[in-house]
């Protein structure tokens, strides 16, 4: 019973397969309807990712900036405190030499900023390359090129601008430098 | 651009070799045609992502038969119709009163009172594959392929009693 049963089912699904074969079902003209407009729907997104995913790249960049901005501003606040108290003659030549000592710490940590961004370049470039390579084989190759490097331009220019910035830590350091030999002497 | 049209016509001859495989599937987890078109639409969608990472690493009917299952399985019917490709077929299954079609209702009506897994099991099973290749395709061993097959030939055997 069971086995003449399972049988009548074989034998259904091949006139099943055999009336399908007959059958075009689906024509080249829709396939290929469904594949461009799959592709125009793919390359839209990719689109959209190569304009959100750069922009969220640049966001955490400017996050990690800002943190570390206000971290160095306290550290140069610091240091201006410090440098403020020396003015009032304090002549206690211990005290002021930990002081000067602490500020030139200080100043050397806040350098730490451009040892980010020289970080964030390769970084943003590495991951950049990953991401639009593996995704993006339907996109042309002069788009990914002319964001990478508006991407790196951005980069380069925050760069210089924390270079300037380093070379007037770099006067403070001297400064600083001079100020905590002279208490060595006295 | 020129890829792009070899990929197209690379994956359309693959859907004409696999169709009935896929229209079989199709129809074996809807109530009605249009529900058959939105499947289909469904797992050419599907077969399509996946055509470029399939390409050569693995059988072809296999991974046809895989995603097509997998796609009827999952697919959450909408409320709302999308738009869906149109099936260039002369019969309709569903409606058809021919000798033969009514022969197909026939084995409709006992596969689709079935499971969802089950219907996959007992369709893969029909179409003589092993229960190696089942267990690889569903993602279970061979030996809970046995044992889900003595139970839905249990269960058809009981259907076939009620009526």
């Amino acid at each position: 019973m069971e086995h003449n049963e399972l049988e009548e089912m074989r034998e259904q699904m091949a006139l099943l397969n055999r009336k399908l074969d007959k059958e075009e079902i689906v024509s080249d003209e829709a396939i290929s309807e469904m594949t461009q407009k799959r592709i125009a729907k793919i390359q839209r997104r990719l689109i959209a990712k190569m304009i959100i995913v750069p922009i969220i790249f640049f966001i955490l960049l400017g996050i990690i900036g800002l943190v570390l901005g206000i971290f160095c501003d306290t550290l140069y606040y610091r240091i201006y405190q410090t440098t403020n108290e020396l003015k009032s003659a304090n002549r206690n030549l211990m005290r002021n030499t930990i002081r000067i000592k602490r500020a030139l710490k200080y100043n050397k940590i806040t350098k730490i900023n451009t040892a980010i961004v020289f970080l964030c370049i390769p970084i943003t470039t590495i991951v950049s390359l990953i991401y639009f390579g593996t995704k993006s084989q339907a996109v042309e190759q002069w788009v990914l090129t002319a964001i990478m490097a508006i991407g790196l331009i951005a980069l380069a220019i925050y760069f210089i601008i924390d270079i300037r910035k380093n070379v007037m830590n770099n006067k403070v350091e001297d400064v600083l430098s001079q100020v905590l030999e002279e208490l060595e002497k006295e | 651009m020129e890829n792009k049209k070899q990929k197209e016509k690379d994956f359309a001859q693959m859907v004409k070799r696999n169709k009935n495989t896929i229209y079989t599937v199709c129809y074996m987890f809807s109530k009605d045609q249009d529900e058959v078109s939105d499947l289909f639409q469904e797992t050419l969608i599907n077969l399509w992502n996946g055509f470029d990472s399939f390409r050569g690493e693995c059988d072809v009917r296999s991974w046809v038969w895989r995603v097509t299952l997998n796609t009827c399985i999952s697919a959450e019917r909408k409320k709302k119709k999308s738009e869906t490709i149109p099936l260039s077929m002369e019969i309709n299954l569903f409606t058809d009163t021919d000798s033969d079609t009514k022969q197909i209702q026939q084995l409709y009506s006992r596969i689709n009172r079935l499971g969802m897994v089950d219907r996959a099991i007992v369709l893969l099973w029909l179409e003589n594959m092993s229960y190696e290749e089942i267990g690889q395709i569903i993602g279970i061993s061979t030996k809970n392929v046995s044992v889900k097959l003595v139970r839905i030939k249990e269960q058809l055997r009981n259907m076939s009693d009620e009526q």
